[in-house]
């Protein structure tokens, strides 16, 4: 069977699902296929073990594939996880389970290499290193990110919006905003309203970051109820703006989009030098192909890499996008910080909504504070959010308190609500030997078997000390919120984060990136790629809105040029 | 035909939660419950390092008492535990690891939702007072 559409979306997640909106809302046919369910809020339900950090069941093609981690000199291979968080296969994908923070980058991050050498000279930045500009700067992806904000709504206080100048709210490093957020901030929280005390006092400017999470009914969707089960898990209430409640039912009342659930794209069909469509199988096995005039791949970071290896031909023996072997080049994966810090005595109130009520600063961010002497470049956000499961409680205690025993249950019982921890988000930095390949050798689980990528990487001194600095920083809030004690957590070193990034960055040069600042590949016309791996670098701020205002700038330059 | 996991994982709920004034034990929990389902189901690629767990101990126990782990009483099981995890270096890695491992599904068992077979009549939810479950909408 052949199906025809203007444009072919491979995933319909949080990239695909606003590429949709824009695509039909201009008047395009759009085919989605998606590897995973099409379900209704009615079928979320709070659970913990199902939910991201467990089970995952609603991300079972994301486990049956990940990838393998391999040292750059080849010498290692060991298991990846992922200690943030395991990707969804949905309609909606990972926008279901993602705690919700929607930051747009700082103008700083789109010019992290010239921002570096102009303030420390070419030798801050190592020889390994292949840190870069953005081809976009912040103006002109202001619009779409003002767009999609106001679209799926994002909750937040303003600090800056043209014309009006800078407020005593808000974050004093987010760039001038066309307009104030959709709606106002979550409401605070304890434990924000402690950190956010002591961040003051050691001259830090602590802000509640935008979420897209309702703090009051928007566009038919209820406010949040602040049940407080939202990391990891999907809202039963439409309260978490996820591309299935906000762009998805906008582009499917259009009567102009095709979603084909449950069907997984396993080809890029490519003519010549031009995408024509894909290739895709269904629950039973069945193969089947849709025609399209535009190919876009919003497959989340490893799986559009993949794809793209994966479709090579004749004329593209190394893979789609691969001319130049750029393909996979400048992987940057997250690796977050945490500092947890015990209350005696008090009960720090974290189950009192969700993780998306947080606050956070940015003054150890990006290039906002002096490096001289530091040793190190760059930065990252630090943050305390809301929310505390069971299980999560249960096992976050003083590394001096036995796991198991009756010592281990009676300060359980007695403290659990006495314990609460300082996320760190630092900005990892693309390097030469960190990259996305084909392990040839080693198949995913499941029918098809097609080989896992291998994820080739370590970890060096620059993000080495960026870390140490970051977590004495977060144990020097902890003591000033007033903690008995404070320890630095383990998180695990890993390469699998939900904050994956890179691999198909976007450059104006072919010969040094792999798309253009629109998303398109260099060398097959008519072939976009939607999603985190066209970043060049990975900034110290979550990814989604950032990925969401390109995917709705790829869409409108799409439907634009037909 | 392989024999039974029960009674270990029991025995291991009530030394990982013991049973005491403060309330009920991980076995009442239910957390070798979950724990078996785990080992059935999720983790099944885990069960066989479980089994061979459950054979050292039983060998250790053997030699020092001349009963099963199961049947030397909590102070033994208890002090066979501790051997293994404050012995880091020179126990086999294996067997430290597959007792971690199953310290933690254990604990998840107290807590997880009632759906996976551990946290029975939400026992364990209630002993966290203070904690507002099950969740409901607020
Ligand atoms: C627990 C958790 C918390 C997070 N919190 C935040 C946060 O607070 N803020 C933030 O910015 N980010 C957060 N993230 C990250 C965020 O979820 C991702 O950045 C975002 O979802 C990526 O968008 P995407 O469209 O590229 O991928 P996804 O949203 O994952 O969508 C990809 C879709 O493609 C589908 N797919 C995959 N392969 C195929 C195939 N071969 N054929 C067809 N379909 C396919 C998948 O099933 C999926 O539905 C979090 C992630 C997790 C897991």
């Amino acid at each position: 069977m052949r199906e025809e559409a203007d444009v072919v979306l491979v995933g319909l997640g949080a990239a695909g699902g606003i590429a949709a909106h824009v695509l039909t809302s201009a008047g395009l046919t759009v085919h989605a296929v998606e590897a995973g369910e099409w379900l209704r809020n009615e079928d979320f339900r709070a659970d913990e073990i199902n939910g991201s950090f467990y089970d995952n069941i609603r991300g079972q093609k994301f486990r049956r594939e990940t990838p393998n981690w391999v040292h750059p000199d080849g010498s290692t291979q060991r298991a990846t996880a992922s200690p943030i968080g395991q990707m969804v296969n949905a309609v909606g994908g990972s926008s279901l389970h993602f705690a919700g923070w929607s930051r747009r980058f700082q103008a700083d991050d789109f010019r992290a290499r010239s921002n570096t050498i102009d303030a420390y000279g070419a030798r801050a930045v190592s020889e390994d290193c292949t840190i870069a500009d953005w081809p976009v700067g912040y103006d002109e992806l202001e619009p779409y990110y003002t767009k999609t904000e106001n679209l799926i709504g994002v909750s937040g206080v303003a600090h800056h919006v043209a014309g009006l100048g800078p407020a005593d709210a808000g974050n004093p490093f987010e760039g001038v905003r066309a307009g104030q957020y959709p709606l106002p901030p979550m409401r605070p929280f304890a434990f924000g309203e402690r950190f956010a005390d002591a961040a003051k006092s050691l001259g830090y400017h602590p802000y509640p970051p935008p979420v897209a999470i309702l703090s009051d009914d928007f566009d038919g969707r209820p406010g949040c109820s602040y049940c407080g089960w939202c990391l990891g898990q999907a809202c039963r209430y439409g309260s978490k703006s996820s591309t299935l409640v906000t762009a998805i039912p906008k582009a499917f009342a259009t009567g102009r989009l095709v979603i084909h659930s449950n069907k997984r794209v396993t080809r890029v069909l490519v003519d010549g030098d031009r995408a024509v469509g894909v290739r895709y199988v269904d629950a039973e096995g069945h193969e089947s192909m849709i025609e399209a005039r535009t190919v876009m791949l919003g497959a989340y970071t490893f799986e559009n890499i993949r794809l793209l290896f994966l479709s090579r031909d004749g004329r593209h023996p190394d893979g789609l996008g691969n001319r130049y072997g750029q393909l996979g080049r400048n992987f940057i994966c997250r690796q977050a910080i945490e500092v947890s810090g015990f209350f005696p005595g008090e009960d720090l109130q974290l189950v009192d909504g969700p993780a998306g009520q947080a606050m956070c600063v940015d003054d150890l961010n990006g290039d906002n504070f002096d490096h001289r002497g530091l040793g190190f470049v760059r930065g990252g956000t630090v943050a305390v959010e809301n929310e505390l499961t069971p299980i999560r409680a249960a096992k976050t205690l003083p590394p001096w308190i036995p796991r198991w025993g009756r010592e281990y249950k009676k300060f359980l019982l007695r403290h659990w609500s006495a314990i609460g921890g300082l996320r760190a988000m630092p900005e990892a930095l693309p390097y030469r030997g960190n990259a996305l390949e084909v392990d040839w050798s080693s198949k995913e689980d499941g029918p098809l078997g097609l080989p896992r990528l291998a994820v080739r990487y370590s970890m060096r001194d620059n993000e080495r000390r960026m870390r140490a600095f970051l977590a004495e920083r977060m144990l020097e809030l902890t003591r000033e919120m007033g903690a008995a004690a404070s320890w630095r957590g383990d998180l695990g070193f890993n390469v699998l984060s939900a904050h994956d990034v890179g691999g198909a960055r976007m450059g104006r040069d072919p010969v040094t990136s792999v798309v253009d600042e629109f998303g398109r590949v260099h060398d097959v016309v008519d072939l976009y790629v939607l999603g985190g791996a066209t970043f060049p670098t990975a900034t110290g701020i979550n990814p989604t809105l950032t990925i969401q205002a390109l995917a709705w700038r790829t869409a409108e330059h799409v439907a634009g040029g037909k | 035909m392989e024999k039974s996991l029960r009674p270990f994982l029991e025995s291991i709920a009530d030394r990982v939660f013991p049973p005491d004034e403060l309330g009920p034990g991980g076995c009442d929990i239910g957390a070798a419950e979950y724990v078996r389902r785990r080992l059935a189901g999720p983790r099944s690629a885990d069960r066989l390092a479980v089994a061979a767990l459950q054979d050292h101990l039983d060998a250790s126990a053997r030699e020092h008492w001349g009963a099963p782990f199961c049947d030397v009483g909590a102070p033994h099981q208890e002090r066979l535990i501790e051997a293994i995890l404050a012995d880091d270096a020179q126990a086999d890695v294996e067997t430290v690891a597959t007792l971690r491992l199953l310290i933690d599904m254990t604990v998840e068992g107290l807590f997880a939702d009632p759906g996976h077979g551990g946290n029975r009549n939400e026992a364990g939810w209630r002993l966290l007072a203070g904690m507002a479950y099950p969740p409901r909408a607020r």
